[in-house]
């Protein structure tokens, strides 16, 4: 992964990761937990552990990477604490905040599918089409092996083959 | 659809859907000043979390009531036992229909409605004793052969299935559509649902409808998803032994005397 030469103090380097890295992971949360406030507790602790964690940080990940790892872990630990453990919704996108205005009706349909996949294909497919990550990646963050990862996103394809078009069986593990 | 295709796909249905989030402008600022330590980060609350607070705050200082409904008695047990008295004061059906799909009986116990919402208890069991229902937590961690994933009564579950050659099961079991007094299906869009497993093996599963615009009427013909998956013993379900069908049920719910 092709780094740009950064700033140079924690401070620079954070600023420097919540102007680049903010809107993607509040996507990614908000997909993750249902709920955009609790997607924005989600993303402000994602930032803390990041700075706090920051010396450790070395440059054999990206930062996209290391942060996505970071935000994911995050999210588990919220979804799997008291309330969503014992209301675990089916969404529309129109329950996890007001929205000036949909967007065109294939995109909601798919992201909705999303959405409502169960917790472990839903973890793949963020992780792996929403975020870009290879499945080595992918099955390194969620501690799974790389042939786990595949059978989740097929698994994931055939529940969303409807809103996907023309989806294909296929294993790119 | 290559895998850059797929992601491509999704990369832009996720913007366009969610195009209205907004960057916050002070997050570095938050997220520096709680790092530090300099001052603490003004913790937003979630509607959740509100309602979460004032449902527990309402809850508080009841008596105990004896529920002569066994919903009453289950969602009071989640949201204490006010919560179960007013549901006990609803009018209920006792169901006690059954399906059986993969081995697995699934029998709707009760439905109560009240105040525009609908609270139904079910229980599902294996017919065949050597078959193992999962309990819920075990569905969402996310590598069993992982030491520290599962607690030991999760691996003796695993441990007991092998050991008679049976199978690990989950089980879902969730509403999708309802009809008022023959009238049409609406979709039920805003449900919540929970299982918890039973000493005797089975799960108790169940589900409410949280937006309380169900309207009122004699009878109520409501449609239902059910599904049992298969899981291995290093926590991987296999879709070609899944199995899935819909179920309705039709009910007339009264005041208990």
């Amino acid at each position: 992964m092709m780094t740009v030469k950064g700033p140079d103090s924690k401070e620079e380097m954070i600023e420097h990761m919540i102007n680049l890295y903010q809107l993607p992971l509040l996507r990614l949360c908000i997909m993750y937990l249902h709920d955009e406030e609790q997607a924005k507790d989600a993303v402000q602790e994602t930032f803390i552990k990041a700075y706090r964690n920051l010396d450790g940080f070395r440059n054999d990940a990206s930062e996209k990477t290391w942060l996505t790892r970071i935000a994911i872990n995050t999210c588990k630990n919220m979804y799997r604490s008291g309330w969503f453990k014992h209301i675990d919704r089916s969404v529309t996108l129109d329950m996890v905040a007001e929205r000036p205005a949909p967007a065109n009706d294939e995109d909601d349909e798919l992201t909705t599918a999303i959405m409502n996949l169960p917790i472990k294909l839903r973890e793949a497919a963020l992780i792996c089409w929403l975020q870009g990550m290879t499945n080595e990646e992918a099955a390194d963050m969620l501690g799974i092996s790389r042939q786990a990862v595949g059978s989740r996103l097929n698994r994931a394809r055939k529940k969303l083959r409807f809103a996907m078009e023309g989806s294909d069986d296929h294993d790119p593990a | 659809m290559t895998l850059h295709e797929e992601q491509m796909r999704v990369q832009k249905a996720v913007g366009n859907s969610l195009a209205y989030v907004q960057e916050d402008p002070w997050l570095t600022q938050r997220v520096l000043a709680n790092a530090k330590g300099e001052e603490p980060v003004k913790k937003k609350v979630s509607l959740a979390l509100v309602l979460c607070i004032v449902l527990a705050l309402a809850l508080m200082g009841t008596a105990y009531a004896l529920f002569s409904s066994k919903a009453a008695e289950f969602f009071g047990s989640y949201y204490g036992d006010d919560f179960g008295n007013w549901l006990a004061e609803g009018r209920v059906a006792g169901i006690g229909e059954t399906v059986t799909l993969d081995g697995v009986d699934f029998t709707l116990d009760e439905v109560v409605y009240r105040d525009n919402g609908m609270y139904a208890v079910g229980t599902a069991r294996v017919k065949e004793g050597k078959d193992v229902l999962i309990p819920q937590e075990m569905t969402y961690a996310a590598d069993w052969t992982d030491k520290g994933t599962l607690n030991e009564e999760d691996r003796a579950l695993i441990s007991r299935a092998q050991a008679a050659g049976g199978r690990l099961l989950s089980i879902e079991c969730r509403p999708h559509t309802i009809g008022v007094d023959e009238g049409t299906m609406d979709n039920l869009d805003n449900v919540g649902f929970d299982k918890e497993r039973n000493e005797d093996g089975s799960i108790t599963f169940c589900f409410e409808t949280t937006d309380c615009t169900l309207e009122e009427g004699t009878t109520y013909r409501m449609e239902m998803s059910i599904q049992v998956d298969e899981w291995t013993a290093e926590g991987e379900t296999d879709d070609e032994k899944g199995a899935y069908q819909s179920w309705t049920v039709s009910f007339a719910p009264v005041f208990a005397e």
